[in-house]
């Protein structure tokens, strides 16, 4: 009686695990699908607003600017208020324009323009390289690149949400998940969940929703 | 004495000497041996910091890109940094660029840390502080982790990783992968003459790649061409050397028909070598890898010595006369002629060249009296039973030897026009090392598109006293600040970057600890949307350094293991007191700056290139002004013991015309001059006086004929297997070896032919 009772056990724990593994495989299909049919308009510039908070901070800080996926593929996010600046995402590099405070007050116009840039290289086991990196992969629609760095979740719907969880275990202490929500071929926003209550939201499009839902 | 018991004293003198050699004789590999010694400051700080400026340390590891270079870039770039990453693991790396934009605790040195509020000027009030706070936030934007949060919390000017990055600026850092190649940039935390060091790094970075299945990379750097230069000057001087005796051996034994007589005429040339190991043993305390790979070079010609005595004596026995006593007062005079030009060598300056100068002369001197030993000019007992296939065997009439001015003048006259249009020297000083000039020119490309510090340009300052000399470093800075606030200068590295003077530090603290400093703090906090707490271990750090005395010095910056090199490439003690040097990157106009810093007339601009170029220039006009003393020395010298001015001018002649001919060689061979072809043409000078002594030695008496046939064979010999030892050496893969065997080989070809033309034997009237 024991062992068929142990026989019992064993083949309900195969069919579970065996339909976690299918759930998981059909979930990651359905995020492929998902991100493939993205249409991110290429050479043209989309509005988006940032929203962050962290420990350090009292109150969520917004950024607003625009972003554009290039006609030669690189991602470039114009931060226009609270203060200009420029990053450019290019085949694993960042380059950073930021002028100071002095310089924007004594030209506000060329400032931004005649800034030194910085240009790095970024690392896909740094948390945060790893988010930049993850932004231009979706939008530029290289979902086998993401694939390299994220275990990839879809739910299809509207909102559709497509949740991305860091491979790397040491970026996995850094940063819990990427969350995409998207309606139709459009992606509406990026949630970004850090370890130690630390949160970051870009919302493309001027969506009506708000920082806040979080 | 029997000839068996003087070869086997003269073996034991070889022993002995061998091991005086092997007990005292240090290695050395610092190619700064053979650099000439400074006549001005530029030159003088040249010679101080060469293979220790922030350039030097680097390595380059350049991975070929992926082909087609197309959208796997972006991965190539991702493995490039996983690679950099096990790069950084390694014990002898100090850091690899390019860098990840990183705010890790972990990066700074605790020193630093600990004193981040003397690095630089804190703001002082509420708007300053808007602006320094307003950065901060934005710089959390990359901030990821409560790590990197902490930094911005303690220092949220980023006072520290300011001054840190000052040492790893690069002026085009966007130019680290291409769609060619991706660069690594290493970081040595040893210098690069620290060749143990070099060693294990460049063996690990090599073992790394391998591993990484990265099989093409090709890594550049002084380090490098130093661990490689050890590694071929080893590896080719032994493969040459035993291609060369082998070869020497079989032509001597062909030519001799008898291996006692190889023995004898091979003793010497050892008994040379040994002396002359344990004479620069004994004097200097190391020696260096290219002083024994050219040494052995310059002591070709003692090789001549033993086989003019051993010919002469076979076939002065042949002809049943024992007349080689007769070549010896020729024989003193060549060699006494040699030892005076490479006397010019051991006075050079250069402790390089004096090395090689006293290797050689000690060399050829004890060569010639082992010579003399084996061969002694009263020994009457035959050497061997001689099988001498070409033998006379009548006696044929009495002729007279008669000497030509004509080839040596033609050859004059044909080559020196030609060389006088050529250029003929190269007043590089890459030109002294022997690392190839493409593998230079690559590396001079690498360094110019990565806008890696200037090695061209730096400031140098000196002062009696660490605290003035700082002071004044500061004041260049100012002026450095104000050029890379206007674009003319992209960055600079100065010791007050890590190291301010202890009036500033003071002055630093007091502000920053100052109720208007703090009240500023608070009052732009209020106004940003920071937590009240969020800048706690500052404020904190603050209250501590308000009763602190604590000053940064440079005993213990230099004691930190990851600041160390580089604190003090930038300040060190001299004989003189201190000095302090300031690195540039990227100037728009280097004259501009350099009036704007000479105007201070507390600093000096040095101009490295300008001071090597002037540096080898002088140190070429040292060495030809004393080469020329020594042919003056050489042409008294054969005038006072031969009194015959005839036979000095065909001597004179002939070996001017040899050395025109053999830099003629060099140059449509292999380009411009270096130091090491005059040496190489010291010893064609050697050489060929050497065959024109033989060749115009008078003959008297019955035994004429023998002589001169004693002679043609044995100076035939002896170019023979200086061609070929050369010969062999002109197909080595180091340029500079190649060099001198090419320069010898023409050399020998032309003195042979000058010598066995410019002579004929008349029939007495």
């Amino acid at each position: 009686m024991k062992s068929y009772v142990s026989a019992l056990i064993l083949l309900c724990s195969l069919c579970l695990l065996n339909s976690a593994a299918v759930a998981t495989e059909g979930q990651a299909l359905e995020a492929k699908m998902l991100l493939e049919n993205l249409a991110f308009p290429q050479g043209k510039r989309v509005p988006y607003s940032e929203t962050q908070l962290n420990p350090m901070l009292k109150e969520p800080v917004r950024q607003t600017g625009h972003v554009e996926i290039t006609q030669d593929g690189a991602f470039v996010m114009q931060v226009a208020t609270p203060r200009p600046e420029l990053r450019r995402l290019d085949k694993g590099k960042l380059s950073l324009k930021r002028p100071s405070r002095s310089a924007l007050k004594r030209n506000p116009n060329q400032a931004l323009a005649k800034a030194r840039a910085r240009t790095l290289s970024l690392n896909p086991e740094h948390g945060g390289h790893l988010v930049l990196l993850a932004i231009t992969q979706v939008l530029s629609g290289d979902i086998d690149a993401l694939n390299q760095h994220f275990v990839l979740q879809g739910t299809p719907g509207d909102p559709w949400r497509v949740v991305l969880t860091p491979k790397n275990a040491k970026v996995k202490k850094r940063l819990q998940r990427l969350e995409l929500l998207g309606t139709g071929d459009q992606l509406v926003s990026l949630y970004t969940q850090r370890t130690n209550d630390a949160w970051q939201k870009l919302i493309f499009s001027a969506s009506e929703l708000s920082a806040d839902e979080n | 004495m029997s000839q068996t018991r003087r070869i086997c004293l003269l073996l034991g003198a070889i022993a002995l000497l061998a091991c005086v050699a092997a007990l005292r004789l240090q290695l050395s590999y610092d190619l700064a041996f053979f650099l000439p010694p400074a006549n001005t400051e530029a030159q003088q700080i040249l010679l101080e910091r060469v293979g220790q400026g922030p350039g030097a340390q680097l390595t380059f590891v350049v991975l070929p890109q992926v082909a087609p270079p197309t959208s796997n870039q972006a991965t190539a770039e991702i493995e490039a940094a996983s690679l950099a990453a096990a790069i950084r693991k390694l014990p002898q790396v100090q850091r690899v660029l390019p860098e990840m934009l990183s705010l890790g605790m972990e990066q700074i040195p605790p020193v630093l840390w600990d004193n981040r509020v003397l690095l630089a000027d804190l703001p002082t009030n509420k708007g300053q502080w808007l602006e320094a706070l307003g950065t901060t936030l934005d710089d959390m934007m990359f901030a990821s982790d409560a790590s990197e949060r902490a930094v911005l919390a303690g220092d949220p000017t980023l006072a520290s990783l300011e001054a840190l990055q000052q040492f790893t600026r690069l002026a085009n850092d966007q130019q680290f992968s291409s769609t060619e190649q991706q660069v690594l940039l290493v970081q040595a935390s040893a210098a690069a003459f620290d060749l143990d060091s070099q060693t294990q790094l460049v063996d690990d970075l090599r073992n790394l790649l391998k591993q990484n299945g990265v099989t093409t990379a090709q890594l550049y750097g002084s380090g490098v061409y130093g661990v490689d230069l050890q590694r071929s000057v080893q590896r080719e001087a032994t493969l040459y050397s035993l291609i060369a005796s082998v070869a020497l051996l079989a032509l001597l034994f062909l030519y001799l028909r008898s291996a006692s007589l190889v023995l004898i005429a091979g003793l010497p040339l050892l008994a040379g070598g040994m002396a002359g190991l344990a004479v620069l043993a004994l004097v200097f305390s190391e020696v260096h890898g290219i002083t024994l790979a050219f040494g052995f070079t310059l002591l070709g010609v003692a090789v001549d010595y033993p086989l003019h005595l051993v010919v002469h004596k076979q076939v002065h026995q042949q002809q049943g006369v024992q007349a080689a006593e007769s070549i010896w007062p020729t024989l003193r005079l060549g060699v006494l002629s040699t030892a005076i030009a490479y006397l010019a060598f051991a006075l050079s300056g250069s402790q390089g060249l004096q090395q090689l100068g006293l290797f050689a002369l000690v060399g050829i001197c004890a060569a010639a009296l082992a010579s003399a030993w084996l061969c002694p000019s009263d020994q009457a007992a035959p050497l061997q039973t001689l099988n001498q296939p070409t033998a006379p065997t009548t006696q044929a009439p009495q002729q007279r030897v008669q000497l030509r001015h004509w080839p040596w003048l033609l050859a004059l006259l044909v080559t020196t026009p030609i060389l006088a249009s050529l250029p003929m020297f190269s007043d590089d000083l890459s030109s002294l090392t022997p690392v190839p000039s493409e593998t230079l020119a690559a590396d001079a490309k690498l360094r110019e598109s990565l806008g890696v510090t200037n090695m061209r340009h730096l400031i140098a300052l000196r002062g009696a006293n660490q605290e003035l000399l700082l002071q004044q470093t500061e004041e260049v800075t100012t002026i450095l600040q104000e050029a890379v606030t206007t674009g003319e200068l992209a960055a600079y590295q100065s010791i007050t970057s890590l190291l301010p003077s202890e009036q500033r530090q003071v002055a630093r603290r007091q502000s920053a600890t100052s109720e208007a400093t703090i009240d500023g703090f608070n009052a732009a906090l209020a106004e940003l949307p920071f937590a009240p707490d969020a800048f706690s271990s500052f404020r904190k750090m603050l209250e501590q350094q308000r009763t602190s005395n604590e000053r940064l010095d440079w005993q213990t910056l230099t004691s930190e293991p990851s600041l160390h090199t580089a604190v003090n490439n930038l300040m060190y003690s001299t004989d003189d007191g201190w000095v302090s040097l300031v690195f540039l990157a990227g100037m728009q106009d280097p004259a501009k700056l350099q009036t704007k810093i000479e105007a201070l007339e507390i600093a000096q601009w040095i101009d490295l290139k300008a001071a090597s170029l002037t540096l080898a220039a002088d140190y070429r006009s040292r060495v030809l002004k004393l080469l020329v003393v020594a042919i003056a020395g050489i042409a008294l010298l054969l005038l006072t013991l031969t009194r015959k001015p005839q036979r000095v001018l065909w001597l004179l002649g002939s070996g001017a015309a040899t050395l025109a001919c053999a830099m003629l060689g060099s140059l449509l061979l292999q380009g411009l001059l270096s130091l090491f072809d005059l040496m190489a043409l010291t010893l064609v000078a050697g050489l060929g006086l050497d065959y024109s002594l033989f060749y115009s030695k008078p003959t008297t008496g019955s035994e004429q004929q023998t002589q001169q046939q004693a002679t043609a064979r044995a100076v035939l010999l002896c170019a023979l297997s200086s061609l070929l030892v050369f010969g062999i050496l002109a197909c080595s893969s180091i340029p500079l070896l190649r060099g001198i065997g090419t320069t010898v080989a023409c050399g020998v070809v032309a003195a042979y032919l000058l010598a066995r033309f410019g002579r004929y034997a008349k029939a007495p009237s």
